[in-house]
């Protein structure tokens, strides 16, 4: 049984959403009821195959939708195209969409042609933009005037600003802006990120570019966001530097193998749920604040001189995690693994002078993803399982490549350690 | 609050009782509009609903109520657990959920459901055997709109 034609419009409608435009034109062969569907969904999704075609078709199928296109607003304006387009093309497109009550603008241009896009006057003062993301474009001028009524997510991913001061002109524009994504790929002339949004409840900032491409200690960014909620910071940044507290912080992911986190952490000290990827150890503990909400901390085998540190610092933490990567963001596999850990870095672990408050009160979970047996990690396991008293389970995962016969070794030496909890469960798998 | 207070009874089109949580079945704005109206007691007839499509929309509800709070990884476990339940849905029970998704306003799971009936049609005659549309043009009709659509057909 035909069982979609029950459906009435606006549900057929909603699922010609979720498809790329050509899909949704190209239902109109279905049967006459079909004609004119594709007319009426409020999007636009146009996605340049790969390969031989040239921009012209781009520019055909955009400016026919458009004409044809029936739908009292246009939501959703999603172009994602790899020729070079005419900026001025791009910006009548952008225009038309903000004339119909554009709320999602995504636009990606895919290498190696960017062409630096002017964001269009009345874009910049767009009043339904509800999130906007731009992937490889080059922002070189804003206007002035610049504000986004409704905006509450901006993504900028690979986007180059000719100035510092367009970075900080554009977030000063967003009054409700909610989340904000950067993921930074070159340094083009802006050095220096200032992100003073007081609205802001989550922040990703992701640096991927070459060491050697970073000049000198310029890079960094400013970051004053005192509502902030989830904060996740990663790679090669040399500095971060916060200038307010946040108190509402829930969940930070922090990963600096080359940059200074000291005066970054003291501004963490409310978080919830915390994972920590930086190398260089802290000389004075103290100066780190204590991390009193502090329930699950996720550390990076790199970062083991900080554990002893820190987990003085942690009086009711519950979950204690160890792995070779920190988890951040699905898209961006590559600059997840911790290098630095992988190679014989010697880590140094001395015993506490005395056994930390979370150790004697709240620990309950510990688990270590890639584990490899070194000595460090070895004496870190045994001392937790001899001073944890209210620990449940203490989970080991080899790392892959681990042979069966190691294995056997590391089972051994570890369930032969003495537990103070009875209710310690010790997991191998 | 009370025990009692705490939970509804959501009854079906063919009267099967559900006894869930008011903070699960809270998802549905229309069941929000009808514990709002407090002529409804604690028993909620859905007249459009059938058990067995309501038995899924709760599992989904539930699950998507107890994901909460502990943020890590979260997020990235219901989306999986999100594409697992639509996975192996027939047509007829996608189309059913779509329209109980939409009845008792779940934007969220009017959004899945759409999702994964768009994910199964891909290609004209996917869309063709998928959702058992009859081709009710004459030729001359269909030649007619290929040309017109000709731009959006043709690379």
């Amino acid at each position: 049984m035909d069982r979609i034609s029950l459906l009435p419009d606006d549900l057929i409608l909603n699922i010609l959403f979720m498809v790329p435009s050509k899909d949704a034109v190209t239902t109109s062969l279905l049967s006459k009821r079909w004609r004119d569907l594709w007319k009426h969904v409020p999007k636009l999704w146009y996605t340049d195959p790969y390969g031989d075609s040239e921009y012209w078709r781009a520019s055909r199928f955009v400016d026919k939708f458009l004409l044809l296109h029936k739908a009292p607003v246009l939501e959703t304006l999603h172009l994602s195209l790899s020729r070079n387009c005419r900026p001025t093309d791009i910006e009548i497109w952008i225009r038309i969409a903000v004339s119909r009550g554009l709320q999602n603008l995504e636009f990606y241009q895919h290498r190696p042609c960017y062409t630096p896009i002017r964001l269009p006057r009345s874009l910049c003062t767009c009043e339904s933009l509800v999130t906007l993301r731009l992937q490889h474009a080059i922002i070189v001028d804003v206007p002035l005037k610049i504000c986004f009524r409704s905006l509450k997510l901006l993504a900028l991913i690979a986007v180059d600003f000719s100035r510092d001061e367009i970075v900080y002109r554009v977030l000063s524009g967003c009054p409700v802006l909610e989340a904000l994504e950067m993921v930074i790929c070159s340094y083009g002339k802006a050095k220096t990120f200032t992100i003073a949004v007081p609205s802001l409840q989550r922040l990703l900032v992701v640096d991927t570019t070459s060491y050697a491409q970073v000049p000198g200690d310029v890079v960094g960014i400013v970051i004053k966001v005192p509502s902030l909620k989830t904060l996740t910071i990663a790679n090669r940044l040399n500095w971060v530097c916060p200038v307010v507290n946040m108190p509402k912080l829930e969940k930070a992911t922090i990963k600096l193998p080359y940059g200074d986190a000291k005066k970054l952490l003291g501004c963490l000290t409310s978080a919830k749920h915390l994972s920590l990827c930086v190398k260089n150890s802290p000389v004075d503990p103290y100066r780190i604040g204590v991390f009193d909400q502090l329930v699950s901390l996720t550390l990076c085998a790199c970062s083991l001189d900080w554990f002893r540190l820190i987990l003085r610092q942690t009086p009711k933490l519950r979950v204690l995690r160890f792995q070779l990567q920190v988890k951040f963001l699905s898209f961006l596999h590559n600059f997840q693994r911790c290098y630095s850990s992988i190679g014989d870095v010697q880590t140094r672990w001395e015993r506490p002078s005395s056994v930390p408050q979370c150790l004697i009160s709240s620990l309950e979970t510990v688990e270590w993803i890639d584990y490899r047996g070194r000595e460090a990690e070895r004496k870190v396991v045994m001392y937790l399982l001899e001073n944890s008293g209210q620990l449940k389970t203490m989970a080991i995962r080899p790392l892959n490549s681990t042979i069966l016969e190691e294995r056997h070794k590391m089972l051994q030496e570890l369930s032969s350690t003495p537990r103070i909890s009875s209710k310690c469960r010790l997991s191998f798998t | 609050m009370s025990k009692s207070e705490k939970k509804i009874v959501l009854k079906s089109l063919d009267n099967e009782a559900f006894e869930v949580e008011k903070a699960v079945a809270l998802q549905s704005q229309t069941i929000w509009v009808m514990c709002e109206d407090k002529c409804v007691g604690n028993e909620i007839p859905l007249e459009n609903v059938t058990g067995q499509i309501l038995a899924k929309v709760i599992d989904y509800c539930k699950k998507h109520a107890v994901v909460d709070g502990d943020g890590d990884e979260s997020s990235e476990e219901l989306k999986n657990w999100d594409t697992e339940f639509t996975k192996n849905m027939d047509q007829s029970t996608l189309f059913n959920m779509i329209l109980a998704a939409n009845y008792l306003n779940i934007k969220s799971l009017l959004n899945l459901t759409c999702q994964a009936v768009a994910d199964k049609t891909k290609t004209i005659d996917e869309f063709h055997t998928f959702l058992n549309i009859e081709n009710n043009f004459t030729p001359e009709e269909e030649a007619q709109i290929c040309q017109e659509n000709l731009w959006a057909f043709d690379d």
